[in-house]
């Protein structure tokens, strides 16, 4: 009785990400069986050992530890801590928030740090996603962290600035060329690990993307300050200037 | 009325508070019958229960994103992907209401007042003799005992009261109703409709029909295009039970009800050959308790109406009441959808919208209207939208910094999707039955469900796809792609048969003012009854028929036939 509503919007939403509501133009994240197998395996390939002094991972369940607020972003070097349950670390934390910071800046109007992204990603990572995916996206940002230790010899967030912001442009930048941030090693004996390392790095970005820009826009100020939001609009014109009308609307 | 003889009796009981027993209520009420009214789940009081009505995007846990631990105690509602957190409490938790899938079947449902009358899609139209004449043109399963002209006043009746926005087309396969000012097409929908009108000779698109309050009606307030029906509306502006009927009824002081009263049989009365009462088992208690009444509508929904009658075992029905027939549980139908395209359009870019439009277009069904044309029979229609991309688009970019903002604040280009929703012919072997074996959480046997999707909807199926594209490069769409997903019976939430109505009670359950054969105090007037599946949404013709079984049932009472 209800399908139609969601049947014939002319544009299917590309924001869901669990399992069990695949759309066909849900961005894939879906290598089945073993995608964590094949991070673990093959992003030993590429960063080596530092991985495994990093790999904090995402804990859904683990005894609370020592409770405190995420470190500022600019990341003073603090005691490394484990994860309370259902948060991210500290460092991963930072992390985020500097990569959603990236894609969606503060300018004339605010981005996604004022807006809190980080904090809504945290949610969906621990409350929303599957073990399977939560592990992915947790040994994503582990795997910018070891790269940071590769280039620099030290965690991403105790980098400077520059160096920090170098490491964020690089990883983004990877997008845009279709290949890794960590750099590969085509033909060599481990190309089809290291193909599948940046296969996951790529669905890792993905995933950033979609649940920073979803994040954001149905954040309250990103969905008044940058897109517009009208609660009640009480009349509908189905057909006016774009020009009266501004910008995008938040909602459908 | 009659004084009341003994505790708990009523002059009727209606069971179910969905889109059909809100109707038996406020007729049966209307009437002047004492009428109890029975419901399996917990009250939902217009708005103060709308919990989630006024929540912004920002207020919604996650976006409004169920968890992992809600997905997987909803793990058959969210096959239909209608579920989230705004509306998740109009569902049920399926540990709680297992049925057993012996061929997949999406039963997507809820327990409270109101049923998915608060969840349902709105669109309304009409059947035409096209559709209760094509079983017996065709020898398919067996013709319905009513046409187009029994149904006409009741239709009329049904419409005026609950309100329908839609444009009078005048075509023969899509019969006009009583409409509210129509909602408008935007700009893209109104080209495709021109377009059509050149290219096409036979298809035309049209604003849904839908039950939207254009203007205030009886007392509810006009649609404020929020576009957020599915939480419940504030303003009363899309018909519902709890906006609509159950306040007709309680405005009679004739209403009794009850909910938190899980039906699980009726009781026949073997000498005096009718129905006496009902027998409830209390969710919260899970006591058992005995009503009475002289005359009984059931309105359990489609399943819940099979799983009673089922479960009503008498001498004089040994496998169900009113199965003399063999064929209650059989004929299992619901439309056939998931299907269509979606295309890209160049134009109109400096043209865009405000107001959020609940509902979409129309494209009645155009094959094998006036002549046979397609090797297999009926048809199918489309609901169709157009809409300017929004920002999910930038997701699968890859623009970043000030630029995707830029982005996000633009609206993307124009995009129209059709989805096609195609008739389903009855089958005897699409069926439910009884589980005994397996109790439910209330020790009440569970259904068991086979069903499938054969030859002529398979056969229909790559139309309903390719006729979608031909429509949109017509139109001048670009990028025009296909879609066909799987579709199990179910998925469209339009289920319907189990205790058809036919003319012979050796082939059917019910007769034409839709009375349970060997039961005639007994009436089924939700989708169960239905003897075929046409390809229209079909709760208009549920209320319709319910409105019309209820004057029946009245004036046989007063005639002491009953």
């Amino acid at each position: 009785m209800s399908r139609e509503q969601t049947a014939t919007g002319a544009a299917p939403s590309k924001e869901t990400p669990s399992k069990e509501t695949p759309s066909k133009d849900t961005p894939s994240m879906t290598s089945s069986m073993s995608r964590r197998d094949a991070l673990g395996a093959s992003a030993g390939l590429v960063v080596g050992a530092a991985l495994e002094a990093t790999l904090a991972g995402c804990r859904a369940d683990a005894p609370s530890a020592n409770a405190s607020e995420p470190a500022a972003t600019a990341a003073a070097p603090t005691p490394r801590a484990p994860a309370e349950p259902g948060k991210f670390t500290l460092e991963q934390r930072a992390l985020v928030d500097e990569l959603t910071e990236y894609l969606i800046p503060e300018t004339s109007s605010p981005g996604a740090r004022r807006a809190e992204v980080a904090a809504y990603i945290e949610g969906v990572v621990f409350a929303v996603l599957d073990e399977e995916d939560r592990q992915a996206f947790c040994a994503g940002l582990d795997a910018i962290d070891a790269s940071a230790r590769q280039k620099h010899g030290r965690a991403f967030w105790s980098c400077g600035a520059e160096a920090r912001s170098k490491l964020v442009r690089a990883f983004f930048a990877a997008d845009a060329k279709g290949a890794p941030s960590g750099g590969g090693h085509a033909g060599s004996p481990g190309a089809a690990a290291v193909a599948a390392t940046n296969e996951l790095e790529r669905a890792f970005r993905e995933r950033l993307r979609e649940l920073t820009i979803t994040g954001f826009c149905k954040s309250r100020l990103g969905a008044t300050r940058v897109l517009q939001y009208d609660p009640i609009p009480g009349a509908y014109d189905g057909c006016r200037s774009l020009e009266s009308v501004g910008r995008a609307w938040a909602t459908s | 009325m009659d004084q009341k003889p003994k505790p708990n009796t009523f002059d009727a009981i209606v069971v179910g508070t969905g889109i059909s027993g809100g109707w038996a209520a406020k007729e049966l009420c209307e009437r002047g019958l004492d009428t109890l009214v029975l419901e399996r789940g917990r009250d939902v009081r217009h708005v103060v229960d709308y919990t989630t009505a006024h929540q912004a995007p920002w207020e919604l846990p996650h976006g409004d994103r169920l968890t992992a631990a809600e997905r997987k105690r909803k793990h058959i509602q969210i096959r239909s992907e209608i579920v989230e957190p705004s509306n998740q409490h109009w569902f049920v938790n399926d540990d709680e209401h297992p049925y057993i899938e012996e061929k997949p079947f999406d039963w997507i449902r809820g327990y409270h007042v109101g049923g998915r009358s608060l969840t349902w899609g709105r669109h309304c139209y009409r059947w035409s003799d096209l559709d209760f004449e094509a079983n017996a043109r065709e020898g398919v399963g067996v013709d319905w005992p009513i046409r187009y002209r029994d149904l006409a006043p009741w239709y009329d009746h049904v419409e005026a009261f609950i309100g329908v926005a839609g444009q009078a087309e005048g075509l023969s396969q899509l019969p006009d109703g009583k409409f509210l000012p129509p909602m408008p097409l935007n700009c893209l929908e109104a080209h495709v409709r021109e377009r059509m009108r050149e290219r096409f000779s036979d298809r035309r698109m049209t604003i849904g029909r839908a039950a939207h309050l254009t203007q205030a009606h009886l007392g509810r307030g006009q649609c404020m295009y929020r576009n957020l029906c599915m939480r419940g509306c504030p303003f009363g502006a899309y018909f519902s039970s709890n906006a609509a009927t159950l306040p007709a009824a309680v405005v009679t002081k004739k209403m009794t009800l009850r909910p938190h009263s899980v039906v699980t049989e009726v009781l026949y009365d073997d000498r005096a050959g009718k129905a006496v009462g009902v027998r409830v088992v209390d969710a919260e208690t899970k006591k058992t308790e005995d009503f009475f009444a002289r005359v009984i509508f059931l309105n359990a929904s489609t399943l819940g109406t099979s799983f009673i009658l089922l479960n009503s075992v008498s001498r004089r029905f040994p496998n169900g009441l009113g199965n003399d027939s063999g064929e209650l549980g059989h004929n299992l139908m619901d439309h056939q959808f998931m299907t269509g395209a979606f295309g890209n359009f160049g134009g109109f870019a400096d043209r865009y919208y405000s107001g959020r439009r609940p509902t979409s277009a129309y494209i009645p069904r155009f094959r094998n209207v006036k002549s046979k044309t397609s090797r297999y029979l009926r048809g199918f229609g489309y609901q169709a939208g157009a809409s300017r991309e929004d920002w999910t688009r930038a997701i699968a970019e890859v623009s970043v910094g000030a630029a995707l903002k830029q982005a996000l604040a633009e609206p993307g280009p124009w995009r129209m999707g059709m989805t096609a929703f195609g008739e389903c012919l009855p089958h005897h072997d699409n069926r439910v039955k009884l589980d005994r074996e397996r109790p439910d959480p209330f020790g009440l046997p569970q259904l068991s469900i086979a069903a499938e999707h054969r030859e002529n909807e398979r056969a229909m199926r790559g139309d309903m796809r390719d006729s979608a594209a031909e429509i949109l490069e017509a139109a001048g769409f670009t990028n025009v792609e296909t879609f066909d997903l799987p579709s199990p019976l179910g998925s469209c939430i339009h289920e319907m048969g189990t205790a058809r109505m036919g003319r012979d009670p050796k082939t059917s359950v019910l007769n034409a003012n839709n009375q349970v054969h060997g039961a005639p105090n007994v009436f089924v007037t939700d989708g169960a009854c239905m003897t075929s599946s046409a390809c229209q949404n079909p709760s208009l013709t549920y209320m319709a028929l319910t409105a019309r079984a209820a004057a029946f049932a009245v004036s046989e009472l007063d005639k002491g036939h009953l």
